[in-house]
């Protein structure tokens, strides 16, 4: 024992004691990479006003620490960046350390964020602050549409049709590959396929068997057979060398940030500027409203253990919404302003106007974007289990293997069915 | 042939063997599979230190050996360097204080405790080996809690303190240092002098230390590589983020670019393959340094050895 | 003098030189190791009630199976790769001692110096059949895609060859280390007695380090039995979720850190310890390594070596 006891003699000479000034609030941020820029700049622009501790932390910490947190009743930090799905797992009593939001700012703010917060809407209630949307929306390359003659398609019928075309008139050419998360994001999320649909905390609706599902893969298969459709992760080193870098690349569904960060770079896709152009999402038969997956987009999340709830979202609402951080803030490589699409409607119109000015592209790629962003398909709930990662342990893998989109689907649903059940889900198919 | 036990101690080292009579084709093959072996370990360090000489997009499309300008390493170095104000150099700082008191405690502690086990008489020496076995058979993640929850108790959460003497157990060390001294050290050595008035200190300073080079060194090396890229331990117990070692930091720093995690989405912080892999033979030079170190060690500790011979 | 009355007061001094050690081990080894069991029966989202059943739950999570499989697949192929590679390697290494084979060494051990996020950047390069310097003996094999690698039926030939690249080395050097310190008078009589390098390697080195080679066989057997950090790696690189609870020791983590079933975590850990811990006292009571007497069995050994040699001739 007398090793600890003086252990904790040093430790407490060791440690800075904590400044506890009451006059001035306190907040413990903890953010990744690219948010800290705008997170520290945050704390120079309300010093005096709120101490801000800027914390770097990779994305889904506080998941991995909250439970230790919890277990020693201290240690939570008051705001965090996460990945999107991290609001039903700290929202879950047994963690709870996601605070209900509603009344800590006006309803007029929540209200301006249209549908770009409906994520965070749990049981009626705000849970969270969406930081960027990554809603899907069609991207092409407008130089190789015109050059083939095609029609930008508004309709799945008329992307197959273009697809089978492309098949026989142009082969080697790629409407995009679904290997992973992307086939959730791109076409089964649009469909409408129940597969991460919680109706509450514990019942979730996973079936590939419902008509939506069932649809994607009559419809895609064609063109997974043909070639056109790759099944490989469009972030695979192949898919990028052999396809995207060899001028391959005809159009794919993508989320909002695909333009700046997979198309774009030279390393990535390497789309020569001046070719990228992005259309609304085409249709599913029978529907009247093009719905768009999403694909990352990353949430604030404020503790209930936090002393200063209010300051804690502004810090949010800032990242959100103000200039300064949008529009403004020095990027590490030189570049300024918030990386992806900001959730909340009046930090968009900021950071739009930058985007839509955009050489690179062939056409303004923001039309798209904001209609899409009202109609991402809100059946998707957050989760309890890791319903991103399953797509590569099951969904990859099979189809892969079986090139067989329909036994890939219903691989997924196997593999989350068993994940809800160990959580506490009911799994339903309706 | 009879064998005498006092001159018969297990030389540490050995005596510059005689010269082969017979070189054979068997001892070319063997060599060329020595090489060979050594060669295929170390291509992918090669290609650590090569890409950094590249961007990004050549890493994907230049042949994986080739190197392309010293300027890469200078972008590279500059886009760690720049993150965060110079946060690397904490982080480095960090590593190297926390490691440099571990390996002393570890090794200090696991040396004396297989000494004591192997030379003296002391009645629970089964029970000790026994638990230092199992010690080293638990997994960690059984530990995980309940360290955290005593190191909770004593204030020492985010305190480096935590890491540096959870790190310091040394089970695999001590039982490592039992072996060696119990198969260097015959028990009739200790016998003989103990009748010669020696004490237990004595014992150690006088027969058994000098003969100990070769296993600090082992033990210094041993402690060193499996702490020195420990990030379990560390991340658990110092959240904040000017505790983070090296291994931490950068864990935090790469797991959001799209090097590693496309999916995450868009960044503007330029970290990308070059440059972790430049972090990476930041992380990987020390290691052989310290290993280079404790090889000449462990030769000199040799010679020692037979020298008293 | 009686031997006992000479002996108490130097035992002090023997237990004071080992008594940091022991400190160590009770604080950071025997008294959380008491808690974790102590904590199985907690309560928990899976075990509202607590009590010991928790161990049942853990064997009916539907992940347990399909680990155990892949984790026992892994042995099967890692273990006896492991022994038989390190103890011919490092009598290879110990046939001469030339100077150039520090660097071989040291050669050996650069795998293991990458860790963490590095490694994960690392072995997706190396896998990757477009990016790898290995594409050209990838290519001959037939390999140019990443799905021809990257496929779960593939995890186990992967997570092998991750994971002996990255420990052999070191346990190379340990046992190069204890072939090291065996006497040159007895490899010298052997070979007067016309002894080959091959008859020495088996019928001399290999008994005389044999205390090291189980202690290596032990400590591979529950590393492969709690293997954790490859596919942990594999799972989170670009391929996300390609490796996802593949292991015990992952879902051990998972159910603590993920599902906050504490209990469930420990239950399954010290499950896991039971076979490591049988097989450590299994092959150490069949063995010598707790006799005093060591010189005595290894002077057998040697002197039966010596005797079989003297036959020979």
């Amino acid at each position: 024992m007398l090793v600890v006891a003086t252990a904790a003699l040093l430790g407490a000479s060791l440690v800075t004691p904590v400044a506890t000034q009451a006059a001035i609030p306190s907040i413990t941020i903890w953010v990744d990479a690219p948010r800290l820029p705008g997170a520290q700049l945050y704390a120079q622009v309300m010093k005096g006003k709120v101490n801000v501790n800027v914390q770097l932390h990779a994305q889904g910490d506080l998941v991995a620490k909250v439970q230790l947190f919890n277990t020693v009743k201290k240690g939570w930090p008051d705001v965090v960046f996460g990945p999107p799905n991290d609001v039903a797992f700290l929202k879950n009593p047994l963690v709870n350390d996601a605070l209900q939001l509603d009344k800590l700012q006006s309803a007029s703010v929540w209200k301006a964020f249209g549908h770009g917060n409906d994520w965070c809407i749990l049981d009626g209630h705000y849970y969270c602050v969406k930081n960027d949307l990554a809603q899907t929306v069609l991207w092409y390359n407008k130089t190789l549409m015109t050059q083939f003659g095609y029609k930008i398609p508004t309709t799945m019928a008329e992307f197959v049709a273009i697809g089978l075309d492309v098949a026989k008139n142009h082969p080697g050419y790629s409407l995009g590959s679904l290997g992973d998360q992307a086939g959730y994001s791109s076409f089964l999320e649009p469909s409408q396929c129940p597969l991460n649909v919680a109706k509450s905390d514990t019942v979730v609706v996973i079936n590939s068997k419902d008509s939506h599902c069932t649809r994607v893969a009559t419809t895609l298969q064609p063109l997974i057979d043909a070639g056109v459709l790759d099944v490989r992760s469009p972030f695979d080193a192949g898919y990028i060398k052999d396809v995207a870098q060899a001028g391959k690349w005809l159009m794919n569904i993508g989320p909002s940030w695909w333009g700046q960060f997979v198309l774009r770079p030279a390393s990535s896709y390497n789309i020569p500027a001046g070719a990228v152009a992005t259309a609304p999402m085409p249709t599913w038969p029978g529907e009247t409203k093009g719905y768009s997956g999403e694909y990352g987009g990353g949430i604030y999340t404020v503790s209930p253990h936090s002393k200063y709830p209010k300051e804690a979202l502004a810090f949010a609402m800032f990242m959100d919404g103000d200039a300064r951080n949008i529009v403004s803030v020095k990027n590490p490589d030189g570049s300024h302003g918030a990386p992806t699409y900001p959730a909340y409607g009046p930090g968009n119109k900021l950071w739009v106007a930058a985007v839509a000015k955009d050489p690179y592209y062939a056409q303004n790629i923001v039309p798209a974007f904001d209609k899409q962003a009202q109609l991402i398909w809100g059946g998707t709930k957050p989760v309890r289990y890791d319903a991103n990662g399953a797509w590569g342990a099951s969904f990859a893998t099979e189809i892969a293997q079986s090139k067989n989109l329909q036994k890939a689907i219903d691989a997924y649903a196997t593999y989350t069915s068993n994940a809800a059940t160990q959580v506490g889900y009911a799994v339903v198919s309706k | 042939m009879s064998i005498d036990f006092k001159k018969k101690v297990p030389v540490v080292g050995k005596e510059p063997r005689k010269r082969r009579r017979k070189v054979g084709i068997g001892h070319y093959a063997v060599n060329v599979w020595l090489i060979f072996w050594a060669v295929l370990s170390v291509i992918p360090m090669l290609w650590l230190v090569l890409a950094p000489s590249k961007t990004d997009r050549e890493v994907s499309y230049k042949n994986p050996l080739s190197f392309a300008s010293f300027h890469g390493f200078v972008r590279a170095w500059k886009n760690l360097q720049d993150f965060n104000s110079g946060v690397l150099a904490h982080w480095v700082i960090n590593s190297i204080t926390y490691n440099a008191a571990i390996v002393l405690i570890a090794s200090v502690t696991a040396s004396l405790a297989g000494f004591v086990i192997s030379a003296s008489r002391i009645r629970f020496k089964k029970a000790f080996l026994i638990s230092t076995l199992i010690m080293m058979l638990v997994p960690p993640v059984a530990l995980v809690i309940p360290l955290f929850i005593e190191m909770n108790k004593v204030n020492l959460i985010d305190n480096p303190l935590s890491v540096i003497l959870i790190s310091s157990l040394y089970p695999f060390g001590a039982f490592l240092s039992y072996i060696y001294y119990s198969n260097t050290i015959p028990p009739e050595i200790y016998e003989s002098a103990r009748l010669d008035g020696c004490s237990d200190f004595q014992l150690y300073s006088r027969i058994a230390f000098p003969l100990s080079y070769p296993l600090l060194a082992l033990l210094g090396f041993f402690a060193f590589v499996g702490n020195w890229g420990n990030y379990f331990m560390p991340y658990i117990m110092l959240p904040s983020p000017e505790h983070y070692t090296l291994p931490v930091g950068l864990g935090a720093l790469f797991f959001s670019t799209p090097a590693i995690n496309p999916g995450n989405g868009g960044t503007s912080v330029p970290i990308l393959k070059p440059e972790i892999a430049l972090a990476g033979i930041l992380v990987a030079v020390p290691v052989m340094i310290v290993f280079l170190i404790s090889q000449k060690r462990l030769i000199r500790g040799m010679l020692a050895g037979s020298i008293k011979e | 003098m009686s031997p006992g009355r000479r002996n108490k007061p130097k035992n002090l001094l023997m237990i004071l030189m080992l008594s940091p050690y022991l400190l160590l081990l009770f604080l950071f080894g025997v008294l959380p190791l008491i808690m974790a069991i102590i904590n199985v029966p907690s309560k928990s989202p899976s075990n509202p009630n607590g009590g010991w059943h928790v161990f049942k739950i853990v064997l009916h999570d539907f992940r347990l199976v399909p680990a155990m499989w892949h984790v026992l697949g892994f042995m099967a192929l890692f273990v006896p790769l492991m022994i038989l590679f390190v103890v011919a390697m490092s009598m290879m290494l110990d046939v001469n001692s030339a100077p150039w084979k520090k660097w071989v060494r040291l050669a050996y051990i650069v795998p293991a110096c990458v860790s963490g996020s590095v490694a994960v950047l690392l072995w997706y390069v190396l896998l990757e059949p477009t990016l790898s310097p290995f594409k050209g003996v990838m290519h001959w094999f037939g390999i140019t895609q990443a799905t021809q690698i990257w496929k779960t039926s593939n995890l186990t030939y992967i997570l092998v060859f991750m994971a002996f690249f990255a420990l052999a080395g070191q346990w190379i050097l340990i046992q190069f280390g204890s072939l090291q310190s065996i006497s040159t008078e007895i490899l010298e009589a052997a070979r007067v007695d016309g002894c080959s390098q091959f008859q020495l390697a088996t019928r001399i080195k290999l008994p005389l380090i044999r205390k090291y080679v189980i202690y290596m066989g032990v400590l591979v057997f529950a590393g492969g039995l709690q293997i954790f950090v490859e596919p942990q790696l594999l799972n989170s690189s670009v391929y996300h979720g390609i490796a996802q609870q593949w292991s015990f020791d992952q879902l051990s983590y998972s159910l603590a850190f993920d599902n906050g079933n504490f209990g469930e975590a420990s239950a399954l850990s010290l499950m896991l310890l039971v076979p490591s811990l049988i097989g450590a006292l299994i092959v150490i009571f069949k063995t010598d390594m707790f006799e005093d007497v060591t010189l005595k069995s290894s002077k057998k050994i040697k002197k039966e070596a010596l005797e079989r040699e003297a036959v020979k001739a």
